[in-house]
């Protein structure tokens, strides 16, 4: 015998050997549904919020040095880590604050390692000595000039990002925050992650860096007590900009492992090479190895 | 003392003998315990048990299954647990499939009642979910400066 509900609209027919369609409208329960996670179809253009990335790449690479009496630096081991939290941010050397992030376009507060403090100390750099490379050897066919000493200088500002048509763009300001020089730096990027096959990935990057002149002048500006010969110092007349171009690719092997593959070319602005401490037009980074992410 | 007569002795010892076999078998460990009733024996399923929202507050349209199976015969209803009035009722039911279509804002949970007793034979839950994706932040691809 079959009822018919008030609150209900209940059309069914019903069969013991066999089941037949029917209809049921029922309303809902005052309850508050459970929730549940769906994890999206993974994307190495994004990071988990909450979730620890750490990897370790065993390979070959050099550091090209631009002071002239300072060889290149060689690479064996390259560490990587970064953490996303809800507006928290750690990659690497680089740490940050969202101040406002969507799909496409954020603004984070970055504080980040200014590169030139790394070229100029790249003899005694306490992270690589650390991580186990091997320390520089200095070209004995050229001396070292006598009393040049630079600190490294960390920057806070603020960038902005903006993602079309997959292309990110980037740009942003930073000034020295640890009273080494005082200068800034403005920089601007594009970078564009193609997905060569499921395995392989290449991340393509190019921008401008554009310096002041008080940091220039602190790292690549030298005194007369500090040249060989006295008479001969430098000051940069002005802010300049560097130009580079990198790569990232990556073959993944399985989950944990994968090659992968750095280049890195920054073209040096002309205040840095007419410095008479540097040799170059422009310095290359570059590694090849396997990579472990764990 | 009184003496007891070999009658008596006989009848003492017939008892001990009859009673010790059954002594001997409750305090047996190793003795094979008897299989517990099936308590399983009325079942009620929906399939498919989850439905998968957006958002609080939207609906649910699914075609689902309802499936009560029993090793005997019941006179049964149906009852959406939040409503006296039942969904669905019929006499002599030992097993039967009803192919529903359900519309429903929140999850919705489902009692067979044995008519005769207003006993709950069995229940099952068609839950709500909300499709919550893992929270995730753009790549920001900041190096150590020099690489």
């Amino acid at each position: 015998m079959n009822y018919l509900s008030l609150t209900l609209t209940f059309l069914l027919m019903v069969s013991v050997a066999s089941s037949r369609a029917a209809e049921v409208t029922i309303e809902s329960i005052d309850t508050d549904p459970e929730l549940t996670e769906l994890e999206d179809k993974d994307n190495s253009e994004q990071r988990d919020v909450g979730e620890w990335h750490i990897s370790v790449s065993l390979g070959y690479g050099q550091v090209e040095s631009i002071i002239g009496n300072v060889d290149d630096y060689d690479l064996y081991l390259l560490p990587r880590i970064s953490y996303y939290g809800d507006n928290f941010f750690l990659e690497n050397t680089t740490m940050g604050y969202s101040l406002y992030e969507d799909q496409d376009f954020y603004i984070d507060l970055v504080g980040r390692l200014n590169e030139d403090g790394i070229y100029v100390k790249l003899d005694d750099f306490g992270v690589f000595s650390a991580l186990g490379i091997q320390p520089p050897l200095r070209n004995p066919r050229l001396p070292p000039p006598p009393n040049v000493e630079r600190d490294i200088s960390y920057l806070g500002g603020v960038a902005a990002n903006y993602t079309i048509a997959g292309y990110a763009l980037r740009a942003g300001y930073y000034h020295d925050i640890t009273d080494v020089h005082y200068g800034y730096e403005v920089d601007f990027h594009v970078s564009k992650n193609f997905m060569l096959t499921d395995q392989w990935s290449l991340y393509l990057s190019t921008g401008a860096n554009h310096k002041s002149k008080k940091l220039l002048n602190y790292y690549y500006g030298t005194t007369g007590l500090e040249s060989v010969n006295p008479f001969f110092r430098y000051q940069p007349n002005s802010s300049g900009t560097n130009y580079l171009f990198s790569l990232n690719s990556e073959y993944a092997i399985d989950n944990n492992w994968s090659w992968q593959l750095l280049f890195k070319r920054t073209f040096l602005s002309d205040e840095i090479t007419d410095s008479m401490i540097i040799d170059t037009q422009h310095t290359d980074t570059y590694f090849f190895g396997i990579k472990y992410t764990f | 003392m009184k003496k007891l007569g070999l009658t008596s002795y006989s009848i003492l010892l017939c008892v001990l003998l009859e009673s010790s076999p059954i002594v001997a078998k409750q305090s047996n460990p190793w003795q094979p315990k008897k299989k517990p009733e099936n308590k399983q024996e009325t079942q009620l399923t929906i399939t498919p048990s989850i439905c998968v929202i957006k958002e609080k507050g939207e609906h649910c349209q699914q075609k689902v299954t309802i499936l009560f199976t029993s090793t005997k015969h019941h006179d049964i209803c149906i009852y959406d647990v939040s409503n006296t009035e039942p969904l669905w009722c019929d006499k002599e039911i030992k097993q039967v499939s009803l192919d529903v279509t359900i519309n429903v804002k929140s999850s919705l949970e489902l009692v067979a009642k044995d008519r005769a007793t207003d006993t709950v034979l069995a229940s099952d839950t068609f839950s709500l979910s909300i499709f919550q994706p893992v929270k995730k932040r753009a790549r920001r691809h900041y190096g150590i400066g020099i690489l």
